[in-house]
């Protein structure tokens, strides 16, 4: 890490440390909140699930502040009734009937009436995997208006859009749960990382990304890993670089003791398997492994001084076993990448991985064997569990909770 | 760590049919990989202290996988007891020549039960709980009135326990920080919430007549009064008021309405006073889950009991009598408890 990033990482580390005190104050109606993100968002549209990790990681954080689904996950991962109330049997028990919520009314004004088809699931497998599917922000309740856009219930409605670049959301008066207290959000996409630090400093922005493993909280919602996108790497190759990474060297110098070393996609709060996933260095197995190996390019974001730190160290590590890692585009072999941990159902986590990894994904299976078929073939090396992260304005309450935040005092 | 597995555990203990059903389930799976000549030596590789829920599913398995061969092969079992977000995680790992077997079973999570705090001179007294958010809550004699966000029910209480009487639905608005007020007089009551006043009888049965309007701002969380910007509370103690603002603030202001202080202390209070102390605030803390009294001092807050911790956030504070009602969201149960919070002088 480059010295001068340090004020700005301790500036950040201090304004997240205030919200936390902040927590429980009595909320407050009105004010507009302006977030700045790296992610560049074409369109809100929740059946386009994008497979860049960055755009993934906001998409299913703006969605479901827009776009409602039938049911949603708690805090435990237990779907709980939203825009359907209850759920039941047809008669002849070979369909799910979900009833729609009352009185729930459209963006534009109209009431929500759904068609009956539209709250029918067949009941081909077990429930509980039914309404895991149903809970994932992609499978939002959408109304497509006669010039293409499209109307959500959520407790925002969009007001502006330019795709990758900016938005603005305004706050549904007529949500059923209840106007959210913010009056409006200001979004900012496609901005470096060094320009929202900067504007967080000169006070013109509430919200922004943070560098890795800068932040003190210690719920993993992020996975830092190796994803080899091109087929010059042959799985023994692939192999031989998890096995080069000196991991617990990064954590301790890279990360500053932040995040949990890891073998496993899925952090051991979600899963409670993941030790399972072993992530050990073994160098003199990687020498053997790596014969013959061609030169791979290796991509990562810059801009991020840690990610760059962490990037160089397993260039220098994947020498050490004989494997030649250079800088390259985005179009490079191997990638070093945040993959954000969307859901907490393993399965719904899971496959917003596969989309990422552009793998096959099937919820049929049980979350370990699933996780085991992502991470077979070292298409995709797990590295570290790390919390997300984000620089927030004293003012800002509940964050990121959209719904919820409101607009405190300084 | 230890204690808090301990105590989870013990409150595990009183689930042993889903613990006997998973552990059974688990030592099937486990059995399933075994030869007709092999048997399964467990090695149990456990974070967790030793406990009786933990030797007893070792016992559990132990009668799953247990087999009666001569000159049996043994298989290494490693067992860990495990946990994630829904629950506990019982995890066998099998080494085989080119495999590692895995089978897993899971047990879901109990809800731990709330613990109990005191406070030094503060005395809680649980009024009602549900799931529905309570509003406001007023016991008069053997009668019980609760206000939530789906109307006015109200209680009797017959051999010590609450048994409802009657529940009349209300259209209330939906807020996201929904709040109300009961008020009681003879037989007449008035129930007002976010854009609405209802004003109407509860004696011999509630009746009420609803009309939109009324002190709280529409689908706000502010009260609306002449005089005043609009704020979420207001007590007057000495003359003194005591505001809690729209700003999250709270202004101490004199009779000549010139500014005393401000703090950022509290989320919600109430002025209370009783046969023992002239009045106090009641007031609950915005950082942290408790409540504590305070009285007016060098024109600001001092606090004057040690803090009530509390098992959730505190939604509203009304005064209530000689006493104070709040209202909590328990984070274990996520249901709202209502309590009477009263001043206790005994020491």
């Amino acid at each position: 890490m480059k010295p001068t990033a340090l004020p700005w990482i301790a500036a950040a580390s201090a304004f997240f440390a205030l919200v936390i005190l902040q927590a429980e104050s009595r909320p407050r109606y009105g004010g507009a909140l302006r977030v700045e993100m790296s992610a560049a968002l074409n369109n809100l549209d929740p059946a386009e699930i994008p497979s860049d990790p960055v755009a993934l990681e906001a998409k299913a954080r703006l969605v479901p502040a827009v776009f409602e689904t039938l049911v949603r996950l708690d805090e435990s991962g237990k779907p709980q009734p939203w825009l359907a109330t209850s759920w039941t049997h047809d008669v002849a028990r070979k369909r799910w009937v979900f009833m729609a919520r009352p009185r729930v009314r459209l963006h534009n004004g109209m009431m929500w009436t759904p068609t009956a088809s539209s709250l029918e699931a067949p009941d081909d497998r077990p429930i509980e995997q039914i309404l895991r599917e149903m809970a994932r922000p992609w499978n939002a309740i959408i109304v497509r208006e006669p010039d293409g856009t499209l109307t959500g219930t959520g407790p925002f409605r969009v007001a502006r859009w330019e795709a990758g670049k900016a938005a603005t959301l305004l706050a549904n008066e007529a949500h059923w749960k209840g106007r959210p207290y913010l009056d409006s959000i200001e979004i900012q996409m496609g901005r470096d990382l060094r320009d929202q630090t900067q504007d967080l400093q000169l006070g013109k922005v509430d919200v922004t990304d943070a560098s890795v493993g800068t932040s003190d909280e210690t719920k993993a919602e992020e996975t830092l890993a190796l994803i080899f996108d091109t087929p010059r790497s042959t799985p023994a190759v692939r192999e031989a670089v998890a096995l080069s990474i000196d991991k617990v060297a990064i954590r301790r110098v890279l990360l500053k003791g932040h995040g949990d070393i890891t073998g496993a996609l899925l952090p051991q709060w979600l899963s409670g398997y993941a030790f399972l996933f072993d992530g050990k260095r073994d160098v003199a197995r990687a020498r053997q492994l790596s014969a013959g190996s061609p030169p791979l390019t290796f991509s990562y974001d810059r801009q991020d001084a840690v990610l760059r730190s962490i990037g160089e160290r397993i260039s220098v590590n994947a020498m050490e076993a004989g494997i030649t890692m250079r800088p390259g585009s985005s179009m490079a072999d191997v990638r070093l990448v945040m993959i954000p941990i969307t859901s907490r159902d393993e399965l719904a986590a899971l496959a917003d991985i596969a989309v990422v990894l552009k793998a096959p994904f099937s919820f049929a299976a049980a979350p370990y064997e699933a996780e085991r078929a992502l991470i077979d073939g070292f298409r995709v090396v797990p590295l570290f569990h790390l919390a997300r992260n984000w620089s927030l304005a004293p003012r800002v309450h509940s964050w990121p909770d959209l719904p919820n935040v409101w607009i405190g005092q300084p | 760590m230890g204690r808090i597995l301990g105590l989870i555990f013990a409150t595990l203990l009183a689930r042993g049919d889903a613990l006997d059903d998973a552990v059974g389930q688990w030592g099937k799976k486990i059995a399933s990989h075994l030869a007709a000549d092999e048997i399964a030596h467990v090695t149990w590789n456990s974070a967790a202290a030793e406990n009786d829920y933990l030797a007893r599913a070792k016992t559990l398995l132990a009668r799953a996988l247990q087999r009666r061969l001569r000159n049996p092969k043994s298989v290494e079992v490693t067992a860990t007891l495990s946990q994630n977000l829904k629950g506990y995680l019982f995890i066998a790992e099998m080494r085989r020549e080119n495999e590692n077997i895995v089978e897993m079973a899971s047990v879901p999570r109990p809800i731990p039960m709330p613990e109990t705090a005191a406070g030094f001179r503060l005395d809680r007294r649980l009024l009602w709980e549900q799931e529905v958010p309570i509003l406001d809550v007023i016991v008069v004699g053997d009668q019980m009135l609760v206000f939530d966000t789906a109307g006015i029910a109200r209680y009797e209480q017959r051999d010590s326990k609450w048994q409802k009487a009657e529940a009349v639905a209300l259209d209330i608005p939906p807020v996201r920080d929904p709040r109300g007020r009961l008020t009681v007089n003879e037989n007449s009551l008035s129930a007002e919430t976010a854009g609405v006043s209802c004003r109407g009888t509860w004696k011999p049965a509630v009746a009420l007549e609803c009309q939109a309007g009324g002190r709280f701002t529409a689908g706000r969380n502010t009260i609306e009064e002449t005089g005043w910007q609009p704020y979420f509370t207001r007590a007057e103690i000495g003359g003194d008021h005591v505001v809690g603002a729209a700003d999250g603030r709270t202004y101490v202001y004199d009779a000549t309405r010139k500014q005393l202080s401000v703090s950022d202390l509290w989320s919600d209070f109430a002025a209370v006073s009783n046969s023992c102390t002239n009045a106090k605030i009641i007031g609950a803390y915005s950082a942290t889950n408790s409540l504590a009294i305070f009285d007016l001092a060098n024109q600001g807050p001092v606090r004057v009991s040690d803090s009530m911790d509390l098992p959730g956030p505190v939604t509203a504070v009304w005064p209530a009598g000689n006493a104070a009602l709040a209202v909590l969201r328990n984070k274990d149960t996520n249901r709202y408890e209502a309590y009477s919070i009263a001043v206790d002088c005994g020491r």
